[in-house]
């Protein structure tokens, strides 16, 4: 007799990671263009999705330019301590990333990608909510690296600027 | 992917320029760019190659007539510059061309422009020039590199 299975998702509660009153924090106000940002960790908790959509909501001071970039990148740990267990440079606390003597470039690759959104010419005040990619987490704690391509500096009051983590997961049927 | 000199150059026109330095200011890079590329002159570009049909085409039958006179004219008669010319007339007539997008060639056009040398006449050869020529193009990732002393911390406007 053929047994027949539906696999279905849902998603789960989200985390954030903004720079105040979320999971973790990152500060992106007046980030500029070429310039990379850290955060704290986030607990994503003892057991974890297998995967997390991963969404940004980015304001910028001026007009970015259409088809630039935001890149994000994580940086699994094994402890929710900032500054033990990071790669690439990382620090675990919200600043400025340099990756290691100042090279942030070359350092970044050995973070886990987790993808690259694409903006929009759109004047400040627009919020733009860009899908960045799925993650697929591999540890408890992680803190991210932001990249800002998009052609301007994201705007000096950061309060509509937020990461997103929305856990996809089973349903069990 | 800008040279050091052009960086240095880049630098140099922002802090000069009150109207720059407020989108540097700002973080308006996607802005900066654009004015960067109108502000800064061209530069030649190479493999830009005339021959006789090319410079028809190019300056129009009478412009055009008067300039590979005047090339012949300074092949023909005693000059300093004779024997280059001989070569330069035997490229633009061989096929070959003469490329007008390397330096040495528009520094000796634009130096005949000063010498009032033949018949050639100024805006013949800035047309001439122009054609070698294209616009230093300034990318937002060039802006990042350029503010990148203005932004120690990596944010705009501090």
């Amino acid at each position: 007799m053929a047994v027949s299975i539906t696999l279905r998702q849902q998603v789960g509660t989200a985390k954030t990671v903004k720079s105040t009153s979320g999971d973790a924090a990152i500060t992106l106000a007046s980030l500029a263009n070429g310039s990379y940002r850290q955060s704290t960790k986030v607990d994503l908790g003892a057991t974890f999705a297998e995967r997390y959509g991963v969404y940004l909501d980015a304001e910028f001071a001026a007009n970015p330019t259409a088809g630039n970039t935001v890149t994000l990148w994580a940086n699994p740990s094994s402890s929710g301590t900032a500054a033990t267990d990071n790669r690439g440079g990382c620090s675990g606390s919200d600043a400025a990333y340099a990756g290691y003597s100042s090279n942030a470039a070359a350092s970044v690759l050995q973070l886990q990608p987790i993808g690259t959104g694409t903006v929009t010419a759109q004047a400040t005040s627009t919020v733009q909510r860009i899908f960045i990619g799925v993650w697929y987490p591999t540890r408890r704690y992680n803190s991210f690296v932001l990249l800002n391509s998009a052609g301007s500096a994201f705007h000096s009051s950061d309060s509509n600027c937020v990461l997103t983590l929305e856990p996809l997961e089973g349903t069990g049927e | 992917m800008l040279t050091p000199s052009q960086i240095d150059a880049c630098r140099t026109l922002i802090a000069a320029t009150p109207t720059l330095q407020a989108l540097a200011t700002a973080g308006n890079d996607s802005a900066l760019a654009e004015a960067l590329t109108a502000s800064l002159p061209p530069v030649p570009k190479p493999g830009v190659f005339l021959g006789e049909r090319g410079i028809y085409a190019l300056l129009g039958v009478d412009a055009g007539e008067t300039f590979l006179k005047t090339i012949e004219s300074m092949a023909a008669i005693d000059n300093p510059y004779q024997d280059s010319f001989k070569r330069v007339e035997r490229w633009v007539k061989d096929g070959t061309g003469i490329d007008v997008g390397i330096p040495v060639t528009q520094q000796m056009l634009i130096s005949l422009k000063k010498a009032n040398a033949g018949e050639f006449d100024d805006s013949t050869i800035d047309v001439v020039v122009a054609h070698g020529s294209q616009p230093q193009t300034v990318t937002t990732d060039d802006v990042a590199v350029i503010c990148s002393p203005l932004r120690p911390d990596g944010k705009a406007g501090e």
